[in-house]
Parts: C-alpha cells; sequence; structure tokens
C-alpha cells in the first residue's frame, strides 16, 4: 500500500501542512486505528488547546490539529511507554512549525533551540516576555497578556500550567534540555506576575 | 542567610524537586519571608490562570469532522509516491523528525527501505549524511550548551567536585582529570572568590569548570580544547550573560546572571592581554 497515493484523493483534503510519508507497513491499518483511538484520542483536548494557544487562531488551529491527528495515526507506532500527552503533544507543535513555514515563507522560522532569534514581527513581538507584555498594555486578562507572550514562553506556561505536565516532558514537546524548561518558565512567570500586579494596580489606581 | 535561586524555588512549587531538595526549600521558606511570598504568587498566578485563562477544548463539531478525514485517509492517500527520489526523501525525513521516535523505529526496519523504490536509497543516503556530517555545533547550540550546564551546576548538589579558595589546590585537580590545564587564579581584591572547580562536558569535550562566586553571584567559567574559537561577543540568553575568549589552544567561557561588566572584568583579570586584543 505504500505509494499508491492518488494525486487526485489527495487535493481533497483541506489543508496540507505537514504532508509527508511516515505509515509502517508492518502494523496493519485497523491495529493503527485502535491504539490510535485508545493512546491519543483521549489527548485530543490538550492538543487543540496547544494549536489553538500557539495559533492563536480557531481556523488555523483546526488546520494544525487535523494534520497532527493524521502523523499519529500514521505514527503510531512509534508510541511507546506511559507519555502519549507529551507524544501527541510535540506532533502537534511540529505541525504548527510547518504550518509556519509555509505561511510565512520569508520568516526565519526556527526550531525550539532558536526560539529567541526567531524574527517573525507578525508572531513574536520581542524575545522578552516582560517587554512583550509592558508593550501590550492593554492586556487586561490573562488570555490577552498570554496571547501577547513570545512563543517560547507561552508554550511552556500552557504545558505547565494548563497542561499540568512535568518538567521533562515538557522538555519532550519542545526538544530542549529541562534547564531550558525551567529558566524559560521562570521568565514567562515573572513576565505574568509582573503583568498581573500592574493590572491590579491600575485597578485601584 | 542565602536563597535559593530561583530556579529551585519554582522547581520546589513544581514539585520536581526530591525529598532532601523539598526539605531543605521547605526549611529555607520556613525563615524567609521574600521567598515566602515568591512562593505564594507562584501560586496565586497558578490559580488564576487555571480559573482564566481559556482553556481550548476541541470544538465537538470539528472532533467528527477530523476523525471522519483520518477514516478517509486509510490507507494513506496523502503519502507523496515513495519512488519520487529526493522529494520523497525530504518527505520521509520530515515526516519522520515530526514524529517522536519515529525516526529511530524506521531506522531499524531494515527490510522497510530496501523493499521500497531506488528512492528510497536515495533517502537512506541521505538521511545519513545528515546524522553525520561534520556540522560543528551553530553558537546558538554551543551558548545552550553552556546554559544548561551552568543552571544544572546551580541545581544540583555538584557545582564543585573540589572545594577550594586556593589556587594551588584547584589548578592540580584538573591536571589528572582533564585535557587541559584550565587558568586558575583567585581575585578577592576585586570580589571574585575562587570557590574550586568541576568537570563538565561541552561542545562534545571535558571542560574544565572553574567557579567564581561574586557577590551572590556563581560565575562558572569552562575551558575546553577547541580548534575555532567560540563565538565572539557578549551573549545573553534566558537572562544569563556569556562572555568568550580564546586562552592559547582554548576556548574559555565565563557565565553568570551577573552584569555582562563583571564578566568583562573577570575576563580582564583572568587573562590580561585578552582584553585588549579582541574577544574570540
Amino acid at each position: 500500500m505504500l505509494g499508491t497515493s492518488s494525486p487526485l484523493r489527495a487535493s481533497n483534503r483541506r489543508s496540507v501542512i505537514c504532508d509527508g510519508h511516515a505509515e509502517d507497513a508492518s502494523i496493519d491499518s485497523s491495529e493503527r486505528r485502535v491504539r490510535f483511538e485508545q493512546q491519543a484520542l483521549p489527548h485530543l483536548d490538550a492538543a487543540y488547546n496547544l494549536a489553538r494557544w500557539l495559533t492563536r487562531s480557531d481556523t488555523e488551529a483546526d488546520d494544525v490539529v487535523q494534520d497532527a491527528l493524521l502523523l499519529a495515526l500514521r505514527g503510531i507506532e512509534s508510541l511507546r511507554g506511559d507519555n502519549a500527552k507529551a507524544w501527541l503533544l510535540a506532533i502537534v507543535r511540529n505541525c504548527y512549525l510547518t504550518h509556519l513555514r509555509k505561511h510565512l515563507p520569508h520568516a526565519r522560522v526556527t526550531d525550539s533551540l532558536d526560539d529567541a532569534q526567531v524574527a517573525a514581527p507578525m508572531l513574536f513581538s520581542d524575545d522578552d516576555p516582560e517587554a512583550a507584555l509592558v508593550a501590550e498594555h492593554r492586556a487586561r486578562s490573562f488570555d490577552e497578556a498570554l496571547r501577547a507572550l513570545p512563543r517560547a514562553y507561552r508554550e511552556v506556561v500552557i504545558l505547565r500550567e494548563l497542561e499540568d505536565l512535568p518538567y521533562r516532558e515538557i522538555a519532550e514537546v519542545i526538544g530542549v534540555p529541562i534547564g531550558t524548561v525551567m529558566s524559560r518558565l521562570a521568565r514567562a512567570r515573572s513576565a505574568l506576575k509582573s503583568h498581573w500586579l500592574r493590572t491590579v494596580e491600575g485597578e485601584r489606581a | 542567610m542565602t536563597c535559593p535561586d530561583a530556579l529551585l524555588l519554582d522547581a520546589y512549587f513544581d514539585r520536581e524537586l526530591d525529598a532532601a531538595g523539598t526539605l531543605a526549600i521547605e526549611h529555607h521558606l520556613a525563615d524567609c519571608a521574600i521567598c515566602t511570598v515568591a512562593h505564594a504568587q507562584n501560586g496565586s498566578l497558578r490559580s488564576e490562570l487555571r480559573a482564566h485563562a481559556t482553556y481550548y477544548r476541541a470544538p465537538s463539531a470539528r472532533r467528527q469532522a477530523w476523525l471522519d478525514t483520518l477514516s478517509g485517509s486509510q490507507p494513506s492517500p496523502l503519502a507523496a509516491p515513495f519512488a519520487n527520489s529526493l522529494a520523497g526523501a525530504q518527505g520521509t525525513r520530515d515526516t519522520a523528525r515530526m514524529i517522536p521516535g519515529l525516526w529511530r523505529t524506521r531506522w531499524s526496519k531494515r527490510s522497510y527501505w530496501t523493499g521500497a523504490a531506488s528512492g528510497a536509497i536515495a533517502a537512506s543516503l541521505f538521511a545519513v549524511g545528515l546524522l553525520f556530517s561534520p556540522t560543528s555545533p551553530s553558537t546558538n547550540a554551543l551558548a545552550s550548551d553552556l546554559v544548561d550546564a551552568h543552571v544544572r551546576s546551580l541545581m544540583s548538589q555538584r557545582l564543585i567536585d573540589v572545594a577550594s579558595s586556593d589556587h594551588h589546590t584547584v589548578k592540580p585537580w584538573f591536571a589528572g582529570r582533564a585535557d587541559v590545564a584550565p587558568p586558575v587564579d583567585d581575585f578577592p581584591k576585586q570580589d571574585f572568590h575562587l570557590v574550586g572547580g568541576r568537570m563538565d562536558f561541552i561542545d562534545g569535550h571535558r571542560a574544565a569548570v572553574v567557579v567564581y562566586r561574586h557577590g551572590a553571584h556563581i560565575i562558572n567559567v569552562f575551558a575546553w580544547p577547541a580548534q575555532t574559537p567560540a563565538f565572539n561577543s557578549m551573549l545573553e540568553r534566558n537572562g544569563y550573560h556569556l562572555l568568550c575568549w580564546r586562552d592559547g589552544t582554548l576556548n574559555v567561557c565565563a557565565i553568570s546572571d551577573t552584569a555582562p561588566s563583571e564578566l568583562r572584568t573577570l575576563q580582564a583579570l583572568m587573562a590580561p592581554s585578552s582584553g585588549s586584543r579582541e574577544n574570540l
């Protein structure tokens, strides 16, 4: 069944963000489907939540999740152990990066280790979380403040505070050492705390 | 009373510390109002986020649409033709990289590759080239390595392997362990106190690390043998400053959360000649 795909069928798909060839001939499709439904699907909400916070858009999150699910189904045999959530979220994040590269072909979109260097003005206002939030002085709510955070910081907050992942799994999802997760999380928290205090004081004044 | 590093306090808050580390922080919190406030703020922030930040659940209508698409996709209608030479190879590699653990799984399945058309061979050759090409780590990778090693040293109990403020003790200690004889000195007059040394691993080399204390800051100075200079100028990563220079055949990098000017002062003390030249 490898290599027999038809271009016609491929074109039916609404968006192909992270297409490619990942299917393993050694598992049959029904077994793959069962494993997918048992192990990956329970984390669908988490997948959508991460995609939605990364893209900050309903339609883009939809595309990213659809592609991530397809990849997860095809690559299900690579999932081992009990870290299905981190595994699926890593695929979501990779699909998001591919999505960015396609939609912002001129922006320098780099992967995890270079986050601070990412230069895509539409999406990354600054690599300094504190400065990003000060610039976004109108952010009255936590949603607005989170949206204003540079992506490298936003994603660690989402994964830690909303998804409750331990450091080790966050490191797996993002593909960076635990020390980097910790320092990003600390800076993101510090920025959010200051922003929160400023907002509270602003309301009092 | 010395407060623990902020990262350590966060790790305690996130329940990432072992029993001994947890006890140590609890002990400290009992006495320290500043850290108690910081810890409480972490808790408030989390409660506020969980109460007020939106958790976007997968919309139920879309959920069904996704699953329908998946059903329609069996078997694999989207896969680029495998024999499609480099384009196929590129797709294979990219996809494999996007799924954690897949690369390793696939690599071991030789029949999978040999069963495919010649494009698959191109794919694997291409991949081998990628895996083994001797590219030196980029500045970013090296900087991240150094930051991580620095943070690790502060987090764990192994900031120093040999504790001594006497450079006549520290320098010989390296002799039997490191590939290099790093510059070791104590500069108490300038408030750079030699604390000790340890071994670490940077850029594929065993590196000698000389540890200084400057005020409340710890400065790790890494030294390792390298053919090419690391990077020039001062770098900032995750709130830490890195300053590298060349000492003979050694790359020397100082890293700390202290001000950049303090690192330059230490550089001038350790390598009086390098400051007047340029930072390599």
